[in-house]
């Protein structure tokens, strides 16, 4: 049993090594005061440092470039905007100052605003902050991530392709069950697998995994010579210890360090929970007398 | 729990599919063909565009049930040659009523030509591809697309999250649900009809559960009564202050031209596939570079170079039609601001402009077809 523990804790600290290499990657903001050249014919762009006001003139046509490299991810977060000596608007036509919404007297005397940015595109995202009517003092621009949203195991659109697929080829497959049962079975399994395939090679593989480990248990669980209830722990424990992981721990985890998680929730992990813990219920009671391989895997995929 | 004693008895007791006799796989097979035939039918039938059908009440400035009945009227099996415009407002504020236009062109050419404007507000690449992808196959037709820094704006994110989201109502079309997932991977849905209907419900369009199986006859629209202040046109005022065109340009320098200088590249990109997706026999492609008002100067000097090299990374470059330099002279009273026309500028430019769009069908000197 100490054996399964330890592949148990092994396989979550890989899972766990592979969420803090994507640690390092917070999302980045930049601002620039872009100006029109003398020129104008080039367009100026001067980074802007905090502590370094910069005064943005309307008839100059200034304004304050803010970008946010979400580093691929969707993110949406707070973006913190403190200025006087007038008013601003950004490019969706938010208006910054005294007595506008979201926005506080600071310290200084100017205000301070809050806006919620959210980032819904793998590139680097723009607002632009102009001056609503002469001219306004920006003294500081900051963005703090807030919520993360964990990338999707799949669409709505590939869930449909699949269902077309499957409707499309069911009458194939009926035919299949005159020549083999066996052979459906394989056909409907190498279907399933596929299409879990396609939601992403790591969430594939963590699913592979949970279900060798869940099909080891449970042969342990039928080969007991009497009612052990350590066995029966340990099998609940690993599928409860996963579930916890992937619904609570990640998550949370990923939200404190205001970062998203790299590996998206494995499709179905919930649905196959379900069905194993039933599966390890039926064999300790003894409903279950044996189970194969195929069996099993027909079972957890296809149902 | 259950009593059978292995995994397989259980499967069985509970199978994915209860097709065990010849009866129920007849039915399964009949019902599965049945509602196959339903679906191909409204996804691919004509019967997807409520507006086009009689009964629908649309007033002057309602821009996009204008464009759904424009188009309905327009995409019939029959009639001549089609010269479908599509752009954004620019595009939609650029000419005058489609009948006078079709009038016109059908007088130059000798031929049945029928013009129409299907420019809508803030309109994105999918929807003029989707728009252009309708047009009935057995008509020849040159489609013009309306191009400026901000349409040219947009990179591969864009045209996919933008793929089924269509303001107008115009369904999605399969040929760039095709282009996306070759050149991006990303696989759309393949359904299109039904966000599409549900756009159009919430337009206000009349239907029953048989307009979707079974088209109406399309009925034609009263020509607007200036016809050049068409129905379509959504800046019917005087034009604003110079004062008010210039923040405008600043607005657009501040809030687009990065956005253009970074992406212009993958724009371009797209705009190429649209042209090689529609350009062959019977189907010609022309890109429209579109006049603005003098105060969008200050932005043309800052991305003139940019949109040189749009032009040059078109494939179309014996295909595009360049309004902007010109011989009209065009005043800051024939732009209601930087970029939409009055009816003034519309009546100034018509001229210019057909006469571009006669050479382009090959019926003035120096045509190119």
């Amino acid at each position: 049993m100490s054996r399964l523990i330890a592949i148990v804790l092994v396989g979550l600290a890989t899972v766990g090594i592979l969420e803090a290499i994507n640690f390092g990657k917070q999302a980045e903001l930049h601002a620039y005061h872009v100006s029109v050249s003398p020129g104008g014919n080039e367009l100026l762009r001067a980074p802007f440092d905090a502590g370094q006001p910069v005064t943005l003139r309307a008839d100059a046509g200034d304004s304050l470039d803010i970008e946010l490299d979400a580093k691929g991810k969707e993110i949406g977060g707070v973006l913190t905007i403190a200025g006087s000596n007038g008013r601003a608007r950004l490019s969706d036509d938010k208006l910054l100052g005294l007595g506008e919404r979201d926005c506080a007297t600071s310290v200084s005397g100017g205000w301070e605003c809050k806006v919620f940015w959210r980032i819904t595109k793998p590139r680097v995202e723009r607002l632009s902050l102009l001056p609503t009517v002469d001219a306004v003092t920006i003294t500081s621009v900051a963005f703090s991530t807030t919520t993360i949203s964990r990338a999707p195991a799949t669409t709505s659109a590939a869930l449909l392709l699949f269902l077309t697929l499957l409707v499309a080829l069911s009458p194939l497959i009926v035919m299949t069950r005159r020549v083999s049962l066996r052979l459906e079975l394989l056909i409907l399994i190498g279907l399933s697998a596929g299409w879990i395939a396609t939601t992403g090679v790591v969430s594939a593989l963590a699913i592979a995994a949970f279900l060798v480990l869940g099909y080891f248990l449970v042969r342990l669980e039928l080969r007991r010579r009497k009612t052990r209830t350590s066995i029966l722990l340990l099998a609940v424990g690993f599928v409860v210890l996963v579930l916890f992981y992937f619904k609570v721990l990640a998550p949370y985890a990923s939200a404190a360090f205001g970062q998203t998680s790299s590996l998206a929730l494995p499709l179905g992990l919930s649905y196959f929970a379900i069905r194993l813990i039933d599966v390890i219920f039926a064999a300790r009671a003894g409903t279950l007398k044996e189970v194969g391989a195929i069996e099993f895997f027909g079972f957890m995929l296809t149902l | 729990m259950s009593d059978s004693s292995s995994l397989a008895e259980r499967m069985r007791r509970v199978s994915w599919l209860y097709i065990e006799t010849r009866a129920r796989a007849a039915g399964f097979l009949a019902t599965l063909a049945i509602l196959t035939i339903l679906a191909l039918r409204v996804e691919f039938g004509h019967s997807w565009n409520l507006y086009a059908a009689g009964g629908q009440v649309v007033k002057a400035g309602e821009s996009y049930p204008l464009l759904l009945q424009a188009a309905g009227k327009a995409y019939q099996e029959t009639g001549g040659d089609l010269v479908v415009f599509v752009g954004g407002s620019a595009v939609a504020e650029l000419t005058a009523d489609d009948s006078l236009l079709s009038r016109e062109l059908t007088s130059r050419c000798g031929r049945d030509i029928q013009f129409v404007n299907l420019g809508s507000s803030r309109q994105t690449y999918s929807e003029s591809w989707d728009i252009a992808a309708l047009v009935p196959e057995n008509r020849r037709r040159l489609l013009l697309v309306g191009l400026n820094p901000y349409r040219v704006s947009f990179d591969d994110s864009d045209v996919i999250s933008e793929q089924l989201h269509n303001p107008t109502g115009i369904p999605a079309s399969f040929s760039l649900w095709w282009s996306i997932a070759w050149h991006t991977g990303h696989i759309g849905s393949p359904e299109r009809m039904l966000t599409s209907l549900a756009r159009q419900i919430t337009l206000g369009a009349k239907w029953s559960l048989l307009d979707l199986l079974i088209s109406r006859p399309t009925v034609a629209r009263q020509p607007s009564e200036d016809p050049f202040q068409p129905d379509r046109s959504g800046y019917p005022g005087p034009a604003l202050a110079q004062t008010e065109k210039l923040k405008q340009a600043n607005d657009y320098i501040a809030i687009r031209t990065l956005n253009f200088h970074d992406r212009y590249r993958a724009g371009v990109k797209w705009f190429n596939r649209l042209f090689d997706h529609f350009e062959r026999p019977g189907s010609d492609v022309r890109f429209v570079l579109t006049p603005t008002d003098e105060t969008f100067g200050k932005v043309d000097r800052l991305i003139s170079n940019d949109m040189r090299d749009v032009v040059n990374l078109l494939q179309a470059k014996n295909g595009i039609l360049d309004l902007r330099p010109q011989g009209v002279d065009l005043g800051s009273d024939d732009f209601f601001d930087v970029q939409h026309m009055t009816a003034k500028g519309r009546a100034k430019l018509q001229p210019v402009f057909l006469a571009e769009v006669s050479r382009a069908l090959g019926c003035m000197p120096g045509a190119s077809r």
